[in-house]
């Protein structure tokens, strides 16, 4: 069954054409990844999920649970911090944490949708919010002890190294309980120790969370290590998709990245 | 002790300790009336400091709401029916609000320098209304308000009148920490620093930059509603730009995103050029305060850029530099 379904997605920005007719669907529990070259449209297509761009044409569905029909998400239909409280999560490419708060407050703010209690509540601090902050507090150390963060909570954000910035990020989108994971980049500015353990985890995420992952990435490695399917698109058109060896072996896939002869220079 | 180390608990002793001082020791009339407008001023300021230090929405305009506040305030005590004070004073809040919730939806579309001359505009609009609806504020002649009344309480004294700003102080200081504390405090800060992030998240801006906005006008409201029935005697030009600005000092000065440091610099920006002017060298000398204040303004700025709240922290973090070099 699948779980996100793309769908003739197009966008141009002025007379560019950033992402062309492309389709491709992500099924549930499995770690797929959306790989090209340089200013491919990777990042356009991943904002169109997200719901930061509105595509010109296409559609996209998301279907956060495979038992009920009727829960079928119009994505387009949605506001981008709509997205969160359907089960779709993302991350950003630059690590976007809360600079000045505490790592668990920066966790804490994934859980935004999920906390009941209105402002005058909070302002007297009503005892069903003071359960409120205690339950969400449990569980975001929950996740700090499976990212394997404890110990840092009450740690200020920016004060921690990049490689524990990036977790911290991971933490906070997957402490929403997510169906889907969207990461942008994960593997950037890592080194490849940094890089392996990244991979290790995005296992774990999918297997034991149970949490469904679409990866962008630029890192060859990291996609062709996890991802049990990859689609690669170029000048926003799909030009293969597959399991990784067969991606490997495409030629057109091999001119994307490497060039061709005498088209080297384009 | 553990209550001893929770916020609202210190806020309740510290207020109660400022609020029996004058009843301690005799004040003269002029410095009540001079302590009670810092507190006040330190209620607006809080809540402007949620609106810039938290938020990050910056507000050229806020004067506006407070003279809102003092007027709707003077309005609706002096008709023929008779409305209870803290009634009073919660439509002197609830009326600034929701035009606050009309400016949040401007700084959906606008943000940084062109939200700052934006609700500057608002500002000089708002004061030119005060001068010209003469019918509910009597136009540039003023108007006058009564004693605040509560449970045939009447607060005619100086020092009831403390008691009362402190309190209601006090009450908004708590409201204010721990709203800021959980879900809408996390919210805010998130949009201030990345909206992008924030929204990602599931926060809406659309909800929050207004919350922020109504909360400050709220608090400003009240504010001028104090002020109105403290004075008993208010007319436009005092809710001009000059406020606006000086509350940007006194946030800024004091600490942004710091509950504390709103208090703190509203006791800076209305008290020292006071207690300048006390001083027998510096009175003969005039405007000797306004020199003095903004000379302070710049050493702070320059040598405590997060706030005059927040001195502790750097004395701290420059004593275990100094004990480091010195175990090298």
């Amino acid at each position: 069954m699948n779980i996100l379904e793309v769908e003739n997605l197009s966008i141009s920005f002025g007379g560019l054409k950033a992402v062309d007719n492309l389709s491709f669907e992500v099924e549930e529990n499995s770690i797929y990844g959306l790989i090209g070259p340089n200013g491919a449209g990777k990042t356009t297509v991943f904002n169109c999920i997200s719901r930061f761009y509105t595509p010109d044409e296409g559609r996209i569905t998301f279907i956060p649970s495979i038992d009920k029909n009727h829960d079928k998400v119009n994505v387009l239909d949605c506001r981008v911090h709509e997205m969160i409280g359907k089960g779709l999560v993302r991350t950003f490419q630059n690590v976007e944490l809360v600079k000045q708060m505490t790592v668990i407050d920066n966790i804490l703010v994934g859980e935004h949708s999920n906390i009941k209690g209105g402002i005058l509540a909070q302002g007297f601090s009503l005892l069903n919010v003071r359960k409120e902050e205690k339950r969400i507090r449990d569980k975001a150390l929950e996740i700090m002890d499976f990212l394997g963060l404890k110990g840092i909570e009450n740690q200020i954000a920016v004060s921690q190294p990049y490689g524990v910035q990036k977790l911290i990020e991971l933490g906070r989108a997957l402490v929403s309980e997510p169906k889907l994971l969207i990461l942008d980049e994960p593997a950037a500015g890592m080194n490849n120790t940094e890089t392996e353990e990244l991979a290790k985890l995005i296992k774990r995420i999918r297997d034991d969370l149970g949490v469904t992952v679409l990866l962008v990435e630029h890192d060859m490695g990291l996609v062709m290590n996890i991802c049990e399917k990859i689609c690669v698109i170029n000048f926003g058109k799909k030009i293969a998709e597959g399991i990784p060896r067969e991606i490997q072996d495409n030629p057109i896939v091999q001119e994307a990245y490497l060039g061709k002869g005498e088209d080297i220079d384009a | 002790m553990e209550i001893l180390k929770k916020k609202p608990f210190q806020y309740l002793v510290i207020g109660l300790l400022v609020a029996i001082t004058p009843l301690i020791f005799d004040f003269k009339q002029a410095t009540m009336t001079l302590l009670n407008t810092v507190v006040i001023y330190a209620i607006i300021a809080l809540g402007y400091n949620i609106l810039l230090g938290y938020a990050g929405q910056i507000s050229l305009g806020h004067a506006a709401f407070m003279g809102l506040g003092a007027y709707v305030s003077a309005y609706i005590t002096s008709m023929p029916i008779k409305i209870p004070f803290l009634l009073a004073l919660l439509i002197a809040g609830v009326v600034p609000m929701i035009i606050g919730l009309l400016l949040g939806l401007v700084a959906l579309r606008l943000e940084g320098h062109y939200l700052a001359i934006a609700t500057l505009g608002f500002g000089v609009a708002v004061q030119q209304i005060f001068k010209e609806w003469i019918s509910f504020t009597n136009g540039t002649a003023g108007i006058n308000a009564k004693y605040p009344v509560i449970f045939n309480m009447k607060f005619r004294s100086r020092e009831s009148f403390f008691v009362l700003t402190i309190a209601i102080l006090v009450i908004l200081s708590i409201f204010a920490y721990n709203l800021l504390k959980s879900k809408t405090g996390r919210a805010l800060i998130a949009m201030r620093d990345s909206e992008h992030a924030a929204q990602a998240m599931g926060v809406s801006m659309f909800k929050y930059k207004l919350v922020a906005f109504a909360m400050s006008a709220f608090y400003a409201g009240i504010a001028g509603s104090l002020y109105m029935h403290l004075i008993r005697f208010t007319e436009p030009s005092q809710w001009g730009v000059a406020l606006s600005l000086n509350l940007l000092a006194m946030v800024v000065i004091g600490g942004l995103a710091s509950i504390e440091g709103s208090i703190v610099g509203a006791i800076f920006i209305m008290l020292i050029p006071e207690v300048i002017k006390g001083i027998p060298l510096f009175n003969k000398v005039s405007h000797m305060s306004t020199m003095f204040t903004g000379g302070a303004m710049i050493l702070i700025i320059m040598f405590f850029p997060y706030g005059l709240a927040r001195i502790k922290y750097i004395i701290k973090s420059k004593r275990s530099e100094l004990k480091m070099q010195s175990n090298e």
